[in-house]
């Protein structure tokens, strides 16, 4: 199946981002995906790890740049930009770029970016010598998409996409598109068919069906922004509800004019020799610019010798011609046919070349005060004085029998036992995990809407409300729930349902400590320094370490500490 | 060499403002502007075929917002969320495509002499015939020219109104945007960022898909710096919390003082009086001494409409709690006027429930 990546869907965003890189950097070529990353943000067209500007990229940098945020965004970007012909790579250092002709023209477009989009969106065609693409694809996408809608009456859904066009081998056999057509049209009707046949694409190419789908998310989001397609949902097709993508007038006429049109390949350019070829090459481009919105009629007289030299291949009619050669040519063979040349007057206001930031690691996250919470010896077995019964603690016990009472491996066992538990489970255990450290925990009972909080902690001064998040509804605890900690806290201290004090922290306790660390330690951060209210966060894990080595060990916590968290827990022996 | 080609430009005939006409006063009346004269004359507004555009998108520089050059906003530069007025390379002039437009006004008030009708339950309509007083000419169209007309007609009071409110003309509307929101995901974020620069203020609204950032919309003015969320749905229960979150990051990170902070949401329809939501907001300024307003993006509209303009700021953004849930008094303030619709009608200033 042919992948594309997702620059998400925001088109004009995308080509506006490919405008502000060419006018920063086109005097600056070539130029690395750290160029890129720079320009974009330093003309706030990215941000990184919560932050804007410069600190985005001091943020986003990281030694490993496959976990560098901005770089990868770069790359994403870079390789659209190749697909669209408005970037050529280095022949020896495919990281490191050169705008084309056709990108000139792009950045150029100033009254009507879009028409020149959807042209170098019909030019992309594989294979090719720009990408190095996995598959056995002799695909040009975009056309034979519109064309499958066509031809399956006016409609197609993703997973008909992903089955039909996406997966066909060559799309200038008509016998095979034919076939693939018809395919396509046996599966209507039941909605298993189509389900298996998406399961075999799945097994046979090794990608999930989750990525199938997100492969589709740039080709779907063109064909609605170009006006070509329109979204309806459809019941009748397949028995149950699917989104359908409708050609609309202008996509009609849009493959009325790809059937019209000489569909050329680079590689058929072999079967000529160089002059008409080369001709080929120039007749095509600016034919494509013109039907972008640009004037080529200072080249009507070179155009016409173009013309005349490309009978042979147009025989006695003149045809359009859907070819573009920034997309499907070797930069070595298209390049010398159009000397890329611009003056500063060309092109819009010129953007100051921004000075190069020193690329370092990212600083330590500043994470907030009080997260440590300590363990120290008891006196007494804690878990003996809890009166009331915790099935918790005997499962604690259990697990310490079988694992030495080694905290770590009890600790890893229950977690790994509860992993999938869901909202009715994981409350009450968080409850009761509290209680087994002696706490006074409740879960907020059903249907109050005034308690917004999941559970809380009553204590003659120090009540503490707690946000929970059980697996099921978030693996990795997020800002959201910091926010709701946040709100939580708020009409703590406005309705007082409890007592508490200011400083009392707001809980938030999820399965997994943040995915997005600095994000969640910076909130909690601005939150304290704004409010003056603490959040503190306590992952489930770190909730048993307190639990178990409280069983198993006889140690207890510090309660202030716990009762003024502020940050992502940090369990630790005194 | 190769040089860089040029799109095709639009050619357009001028239309002039008569020499000797001296524009004396505009009137506003059932959605349509008509210029009245010093010789007695008037004619309704005509389009000069503006090269810039104004009905149809905003200069770059319009959409920077003081203090948050690093905001990652989104450069969409359309005037109208549904991109119902365009114009065509061929045409003379801009037109609406009816099935688009939702009513809002935005096209209305930005175009220089009055030429775009406001047609309640219908949409907006680009009058482009020519009269005694607004004459093509046989020059083509410059900026040059564009400006000269306006300049004359600047300084020379506006009065009455694009569009008065109404029942029927808020659920027309209501509908047309609730229509659209399948098929225009940020129609929420433009449109109220649009609102927000018509009546007065910068503002920026947030990249699609940028997870980095969480505030959705800023905006600023001579008085304040503001944040906004804007929840079309269900989400407005959640709007306060996120509220909150901006404005600790513009404190915290970009000091911005709190007391110089405006925080509002921006709905559809007001939440129902049931909710959870009026009691937040009130337990956030009981607590945090935050007033969070609450405002409806019609009402918004309906102030354009009447020609006001509404700086954000803590004071003016219509604060409601459980205390008051109606945001007409503040409309009927700004307005200087009572409100012309039924009480609760579509949320617009009080929940409908």
């Amino acid at each position: 199946m042919l992948r594309f990546p997702n620059p998400g869907s925001d088109i004009p965003g995308f080509i506006r981002i490919f405008q502000a890189l060419f006018e920063s950097l086109k005097e600056a070529q070539p130029f690395s995906l750290d160029d890129m990353s720079r320009t974009m943000v330093t003309q706030n067209l990215a941000t990184s790890s919560g932050y804007m500007g410069e600190q985005a990229l001091e943020r986003s940098t990281r030694a490993d740049r496959s976990r560098d945020p901005l770089f990868n965004q770069s790359k994403m970007y870079s390789e659209l930009y190749r697909t669209l012909g408005w970037l050529h790579p280095l022949p020896h250092n495919r990281l490191n770029f050169t705008f084309t002709f056709l990108g000139a023209h792009v950045a150029a477009a100033r009254r009507d970016p879009d028409s020149i989009f959807r042209e170098s969106v019909l030019g992309i065609a594989y294979p090719n010598s720009i990408l190095e693409v996995l598959g056995n694809h002799h695909l040009r996408p975009f056309a034979c998409i519109l064309r499958t809608i066509s031809a399956l009456d006016g409609i197609l859904c993703r997973d008909e996409m992903i089955v039909g066009s996406l997966s066909l081998e060559n799309d200038q056999s008509t016998e095979g598109f034919n076939a693939m057509v018809q395919r396509v049209r046996a599966l209507r009707g039941n909605y298993r068919r189509l389900d298996a046949a998406l399961n075999e694409v799945s097994r046979t190419r090794g990608i999930t069906l989750v990525t199938m789908g997100n492969y589709t998310r740039f080709p779907l989001a063109v064909l609605e922004w170009s006006g070509w397609t329109i979204k309806e949902r459809r019941r009748n097709i397949y028995g149950k509800p699917y989104v359908f993508h409708v050609l609309t007038e202008e996509g009609r006429n849009q493959v009325e004019w790809i059937n019209s049109a000489l569909d050329l390949r680079g590689a058929d350019l072999a079967a000529f020799d160089v002059e008409i070829s080369n001709a080929l090459i120039r007749y095509s481009f600016y034919k494509m610019l013109e039907r972008a919105g640009f004037d080529i009629s200072s080249l009507a007289d070179e155009l016409l010798k173009d013309a005349l030299i490309c009978k042979p291949v147009f025989g006695e009619r003149v045809l359009p011609v859907l070819f573009s050669p920034f997309q499907e040519l070797a930069p070595d063979t298209v390049q010398p046919l159009f000397p890329l040349t611009y003056t500063p007057t060309d092109t819009a206001t010129q953007v100051a070349i921004p000075e190069p930031v020193q690329l370092q690691n990212a600083p330590n996250v500043a994470e907030a005060a009080n997260t440590q919470i300590t363990l120290s010896r008891s006196k007494v077995d804690v878990s003996q004085q809890i009166t009331v019964e915790l099935p918790i603690i005997q499962e604690i016990r259990n697990a310490g029998l079988r694992f030495g009472n080694d905290i770590n491996q009890v600790t890893e066992y229950l977690a790994t036992f509860y992993q999938s538990a869901n909202k009715d489970v994981f409350y009450p255990l968080v409850a009761n995990l509290f209680c087994a450290i002696d706490y006074q925990c409740e879960v907020t009972r059903g249907g109050v809407n005034y308690q917004r909080w999941d559970a809380f902690i009553t204590d003659p001064e120090q009540s503490i409300p707690i946000e929970i998040k059980s697996p099921g509804e978030e693996l990795f605890i997020s800002v959201k729930a910091i926010r709701q900690a946040l709100e939580n806290k708020v009409i703590f201290l406005s309705r007082r349902p409890y007592p508490t004090q200011e400083n009392t922290t707001s809980l938030v306790v999820g399965f997994n400590p943040p995915n997005e660390r600095a994000a969640v330690a910076t909130l909690i951060e601005d939150i304290y320094q704004t409010f003056n209210i603490s959040v503190g966060v306590i992952d489930f894990r770190s909730l048993l370490k307190l639990v178990a080595s409280s069983v198993l060990e006889q140690k207890e916590h510090n309660k202030t500490q716990l009762q003024t968290l502020r940050g992502i827990i940090n369990v630790s022996n005194t | 060499m190769y040089r860089i080609l040029k799109q095709r430009e639009r050619i357009t005939t001028a239309k002039n403002l008569r020499d000797n006409a001296v524009p004396e006063r505009i009137e506003w009346n059932a959605g349509q502007s008509t210029v009245f004269f010093s010789d007695g004359g008037q004619a309704n507004g005509s389009c000069i075929h503006c090269p810039n555009m104004p009905c149809i998108e905003y200069a770059p520089t319009e959409l920077l917002v003081e203090g948050f050059n690093d905001f990652p906003a989104d450069l969409d530069q359309r005037v109208c969320p549904t991109a119902a007025i365009t114009w065509n390379i061929e045409d003379s002039a801009p037109s609406v495509n009816l099935d688009e437009c939702i009513s809002c006004g935005l096209c209305v008030a930005r175009c220089p002499v009055g030429a775009i009708q406001f047609n309640p339950g219908v949409g907006a309509i680009v009058n482009d015939t020519e009269n005694a007083y607004f004459q093509l000419s046989h020059d083509r169209v410059t900026q040059e020219i564009v400006d000269s007309i306006i300049a004359r007609l600047a300084n020379i009071p506006i009065n009455g109104s694009f569009a008065l409110e109404n029942d029927e003309l808020i659920e027309d509307v209501h509908n047309r945007i609730l229509a659209k929101l399948k098929t225009a995901p940020k129609l929420p974020q433009h449109l109220t960022r649009n609102l927000l620069i018509a009546l007065g203020n910068s503002a920026a609204m947030r990249r699609q898909g940028d997870v980095n950032i969480r505030m959705e919309i800023v905006s600023s003015n001579t008085d304040s710096k503001g944040t906004a969320e804007v929840e079309f749905g269900a989400g407005v229960l959640d709007a306060p919390r996120n509220i909150l979150d901006n404005v600790a990051v513009l404190h915290s990170r970009y000091n911005v003082p709190k007391e110089e902070i405006s925080a509002f949401i921006v709905s559809l329809a007001l939440p129902n009086q049931r909710t959870e939501y009026w009691q937040v907001i009130k337990d956030i300024n009981s607590v945090l001494e935050i007033k969070i307003g609450s405002i409806t993006v019609t009402a918004l509209m309906l102030l354009l409409w009447a020609r006001q303009s509404l700086l954000a700021s803590q004071d003016a953004m219509f604060y409601a709690d459980s205390e008051n849930r109606s945001i007409r008094a503040s409309l009927e303030a700004s307005l200087n006027r009572a409100l012309n619709i039924s009480l609760g009608h579509y949320g617009v200033a009080e929940s409908s429930k």
